[in-house]
């Protein structure tokens, strides 16, 4: 009966961190990791608060009418936010929508674009790497 | 004494109060009704023609007076008719009278040119109906004023129409409105100057093979051209958009534009400058965007014929990548309160799909416009 008990137990425990090994939010991680590794030496990981920080942040350098990551996603993670058209932007928080950053190419696609328009400037793997983490606990 | 005979035999009388009932619904929904009951007006066309339809066929194998040949007259009786109506003692008939037969073609021509030319418009303007595919935009918006013209001209046929039984009943002293609903007029006396004998009474069989034949005609019309409009649609309706490449990669800041609004010219620029799209950057991997500028040209304004495509096609030179730039964009919804563009639901001009369906396909019309509340 314990045998069975222990044996249940292990099973789902690898089945747990099969799922999350391969969790496609982690893949999308494990992509600016590993880029951040091929630049910088020193690699000590990602940082939520630097995150946080890139994604309140008003910068200068990019479109005028939008100057922060905020301005379209809303200063809070889990807002639900609004493009200029018009358009609603589900909440970026991974914990009230699980289908973001599931696909490493829509994910790049928007980091380009949206860097661009609000820092002039693409992002970093890092700063990429510390607003995944960021929100990924949001 | 007088006695009376059926004239009218029961599917001429059914063929013209349906008639008048259907012509009443289709005047109405045409000329008063709101933009969104077009479909009704559609339907009450279409029940017009099947009427005449069946009255063209019914007047060359019907009983004896509904008979177009009991009733062309000639020139002469014509005008015989008339100096005695001048004289109120106009030529008593069984049937039609030379004027009221007169009347009765141009009626039904009238009808059949307006409903004909209905199914015109429908066909060009909104790629609707059984013409849908044969029709270009052009044509359809061009025969719209004379379908308008002819309903207004048809307001004064009936006008005279009513004239004439008015008059024609007080001078005959026989109410001839009610004659078409009983079927009965008055036999006039043998020894009269009439020259009109009494014909072919009304065979029970050939009503019964009247009504019969008046059904089946509007069956086939009213079931038989939606079917047949619905199949036609379909290859003139331009490409759904949603669930597309193109819709996943233009749909996120704002709904996938139809690329039917745009000519190729304007989406050629589009693509080649999306690194600054009205003041963003929305740049594309460059596969992505030989794959979505294909399908831009593959269903530019120029390629397909819906209104839209018509309408905005002349680009604002100066701001030739905006649909809501053009001058017929403005002048369209210039009379469209800036606080509807505003509303939540809306939110900017540039969501079609806020106030207008149909978006995935590049289809607007005025009859499927949902304003959001309040408006
Ligand atoms: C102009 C409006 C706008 C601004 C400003 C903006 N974004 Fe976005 N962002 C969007 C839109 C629109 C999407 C795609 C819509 C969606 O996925 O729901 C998006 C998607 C994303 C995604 C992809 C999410 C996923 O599911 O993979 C990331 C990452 C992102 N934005 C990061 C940022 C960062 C970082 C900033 C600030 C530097 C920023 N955005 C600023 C509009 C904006
Ligand atoms: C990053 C966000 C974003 C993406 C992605 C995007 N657009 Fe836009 N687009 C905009 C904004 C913002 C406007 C200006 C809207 C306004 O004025 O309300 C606009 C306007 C337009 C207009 C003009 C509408 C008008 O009539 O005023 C067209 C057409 C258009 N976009 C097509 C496209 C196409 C095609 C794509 C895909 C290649 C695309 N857009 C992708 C943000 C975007
Ligand atoms: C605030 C609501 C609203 C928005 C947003 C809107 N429209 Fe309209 N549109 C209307 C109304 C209302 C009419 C009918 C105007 C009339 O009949 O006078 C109309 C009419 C039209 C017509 C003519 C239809 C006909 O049958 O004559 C076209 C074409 C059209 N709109 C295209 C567009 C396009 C393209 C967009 C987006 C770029 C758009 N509209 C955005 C409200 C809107």
């Amino acid at each position: 009966m314990k045998k069975i008990l222990l044996l249940t137990l292990m099973f789902t425990g690898m089945a747990f961190s099969n799922v999350y090994a391969q969790s496609p939010q982690s893949v999308v991680l494990t992509f600016y990791e590993n880029l951040q590794r091929e630049q910088a030496v020193d690699f000590k990981g990602f940082s939520s608060e630097r995150g946080q920080n890139l994604f309140v942040s008003a910068f200068s350098d990019g479109k005028p009418d939008i100057p922060s990551c905020t301005t379209c996603h809303t200063p809070s993670p889990t807002g639900t936010g609004k493009t200029r058209a018009g358009k609603i932007i589900e909440p970026m928080a991974l914990s009230i929508n699980n289908a973001r950053y599931t696909d490493t190419v829509k994910t790049e696609k928007w980091f380009r674009r949206n860097c661009k328009s609000v820092m002039g400037r693409e992002c970093t793997p890092r700063e990429k790497g510390d607003f995944l983490t960021f929100m990924m606990g949001q | 004494m007088k006695t009376s005979q059926i004239i009218w035999d029961f599917p001429t009388r059914a063929f013209h109060w349906l008639l008048v009932l259907t012509v009443a619904g289709g005047l109405i929904t045409g000329f008063l009704a709101p933009d969104s009951w077009l479909m009704i007006h559609v339907w009450f066309g279409t029940a017009v023609l099947a009427l005449i339809t069946f009255r063209l066929i019914w007047g060359l194998v019907g009983s004896y007076h509904s008979r177009f040949s009991s009733f062309i007259y000639s020139r002469r009786e014509t005008r015989d008719h008339i100096l005695g109506l001048l004289k109120r003692k106009p030529s008593k008939h069984l049937g039609h009278n030379p004027l009221g037969a007169l009347m009765i073609f141009i009626l039904i021509g009238t009808l059949l040119v307006i409903t004909l030319s209905g199914f015109v418009v429908l066909g060009g303007e909104e790629k609707q109906g059984p013409l849908a595919g044969v029709v270009p935009y052009f044509i359809g918006k061009g025969v719209e004023d004379i379908h308008e013209t002819l309903a207004g001209f048809l307001l004064f046929l009936i006008g005279g129409h009513l004239f004439g039984v008015v008059v024609e009943s007080l001078l005959s002293k026989e109410n001839l409105a009610k004659s078409m609903v009983t079927g009965r007029k008055a036999i006039p006396d043998i020894d009269s100057d009439n020259t009109d004998t009494v014909k072919g009474g009304v065979h029970r069989g050939v009503s019964v093979a009247g009504v019969v034949g008046l059904v089946v005609v509007l069956a086939l019309f009213l079931i038989g051209i939606p079917t047949i409009s619905g199949a036609v649609t379909e290859s003139v309706i331009p490409t759904d958009v949603s669930n597309t490449q193109y819709s996943t990669e233009c749909g996120d800041c704002h709904h996938a534009f139809h690329p039917s609004l745009l000519p190729k010219e304007s989406w050629f620029k589009m693509m080649n400058e999306l690194d600054n799209h009205f003041g963003e950057d929305a740049s594309l991997d460059g596969k992505v965007v030989q794959s979505l500028e294909a399908f831009l040209i593959n269903n530019s304004s120029e390629i397909w014929d819906t209104r839209a495509a018509n309408l905005f096609r002349n680009v604002n030179p100066k701001k030739p990548l905006q649909i809501t730039a053009t001058k017929r964009w403005k002048h369209i919804h210039e009379d469209v309160p800036d606080t509807a563009f505003q509303h939540k639901l809306v939110g900017t001009k540039t969501n079609c799909a806020g106030c207008h369906s149909g978006t995935q396909v590049g289809m607007f019309a005025d009859y499927t416009v949902q304003m959001p509340k309040g408006f």
